[in-house]
């Protein structure tokens, strides 16, 4: 359809506009597909400034986003934390916490096999020492 | 159709509020300002999916988005228990959230009493192991150490009785020393009994502080006896209380080997030792019992 455009006394061919109301924001008017008049009716979503939780999902709504919509997250973290372990428990106050690195138990300072009473099991595990001392010191 | 002037298709003019901004990236149109088809530049987002890392922040693009989510994907981990010892042991919680704490136990079995005397393992101490490890159920003594369980009470002989827990006999630099005056006698007697069962001979080492003990008034025998007394034994040369008994030969020198092979059953275990000197002025002895053992 050649639309004719008296003011410039010129004409453009209708066929070649595409848009239509959904692809226009809400409100916004325009000529589009067919040389017709749409009102835009694309919705334009609020800006949004939201602190997420830990693994929290959030759904994006459909229409236009101005690109403020801010996502954060303020999760309580915990830094390196190396422990030497002895004769009391020691408890890592990890609960809660994000870990950017890894928690390291120490070897037991000094457990030997020598410093350790012949045939008594020091430690647990593969860290586990069998004391080979029988003496007098 | 002809239009009147500034109107397209019905519309005026004026009334297209449209701009570029406002339409979608591709779509053509006329809006406001001209009558010049336009071609919108709003960007198509598309339904995406944003990963927010730990305590990041993002941004969403501007655009039409026909969905799409901000999501997150953090490892959790919860409570540890760590049982330490002597290697190092890494608890894998980087890049994870914890939903408990890390507990680091106390090493296992970790008390001064099996750490070797004066050290420190792990903060504890100081060690108080000082001795040999007797495991082997033959060996009533070895160097002042004795068997787990075992232990000896000292008697005295003391204005004509035996006397609990008199005497001098003590552990000094692995041994077990014993010191007594002239006429006394002080006596051991292991709380532990020993099985003579296939056993054929006992041994027993003595030693003095200086190295080889002079003998002379001096003499040490050695007694099994069925029961264990801590009270007055008569000069151990008959004790109803002692039940049945066997008293293997006196030794007068260092190292003694008696023949037990007829003797089978439990019995507790005396040794005695005898200063026979009656002379004038104090005559103190000291032997070092090396060890006692059964084979």
């Amino acid at each position: 359809m050649i639309l004719p455009l008296p003011f410039k006394g010129q004409s453009i061919d209708g066929t070649v506009l595409t848009a239509t109301a959904t692809d226009a924001k809400s409100g916004v008017v325009l000529i589009g597909k067919d040389g017709e008049e749409y009102v835009g009716s694309m919705p334009i979503i609020s800006a949004q400034n939201k602190k997420m939780a830990l693994n929290e999902t959030y759904n994006i709504p459909a229409g236009y986003h101005g690109g403020s919509d801010r996502f954060y997250q303020e999760l309580p973290t915990l830094g390196a934390q190396s422990v030497a372990p002895g004769g009391q428990t020691v408890t890592v106050q990890t609960s809660g916490k994000y870990m950017p690195y890894n928690v390291k138990v120490q070897a037991v300072e000094n457990l030997k096999q020598d410093v350790i009473k012949q045939g008594v099991t020091v430690g647990s595990g593969a860290g586990a020492v069998v004391g080979t001392f029988s003496g007098w010191v | 159709m002809i239009l009147s002037l500034r109107k397209i298709g019905g519309s005026d003019i004026d009334n297209l509020t449209a701009q570029q901004s406002d339409v979608l990236s591709g779509k053509k149109f006329v809006g406001q300002g001209s009558e010049d088809v336009k071609e919108g530049s709003m960007p198509e987002r598309g339904s995406p999916t944003y990963t927010l890392s730990a305590n990041g922040e993002l941004t969403l693009p501007s655009g039409h988005y026909s969905g799409g989510k901000v999501t997150q994907n953090i490892a959790t981990m919860g409570a540890q228990i760590i049982d330490p010892g002597a290697n190092q042991i890494v608890v894998q919680t980087a890049g994870k959230y914890m939903t408990d704490d890390v507990i680091v136990n106390p090493v296992a079995n970790l008390t001064p009493d099996v750490i070797k005397l004066g050290e420190y393992v792990g903060g504890v101490g100081p060690g108080t192991w000082n001795g040999y490890v007797i495991d082997d159920p033959d060996i009533l003594i070895y160097r002042g150490s004795m068997q787990e369980g075992q232990r000896y009470n000292k008697l005295k002989y003391f204005n004509n009785e035996y006397v609990n827990d008199l005497g001098t006999a003590r552990i000094v630099s692995g041994t077990l020393r014993l010191e007594i005056d002239k006429k006394e006698s002080l006596v051991l007697s292991f709380t532990k009994p020993i099985n003579l069962d296939t056993k054929t001979k006992l041994i027993i080492q003595i030693e003095s502080e200086y190295g080889s003990v002079e003998w002379k008034n001096l003499s040490a025998k050695i007694l099994f006896a069925q029961n264990l007394i801590s009270g007055p034994m008569v000069d151990m040369g008959y004790n109803p209380e002692l039940g049945n008994y066997h008293e293997l030969g006196r030794m007068e020198r260092n190292y003694g080997e008696f023949d037990v092979s007829g003797i089978n059953g439990w019995w507790y275990v005396y040794f005695c030792y005898f200063h026979t000197y009656g002379g004038i002025g104090t005559i103190k002895r000291t032997i070092d019992l090396d060890y006692i053992k059964i084979s």
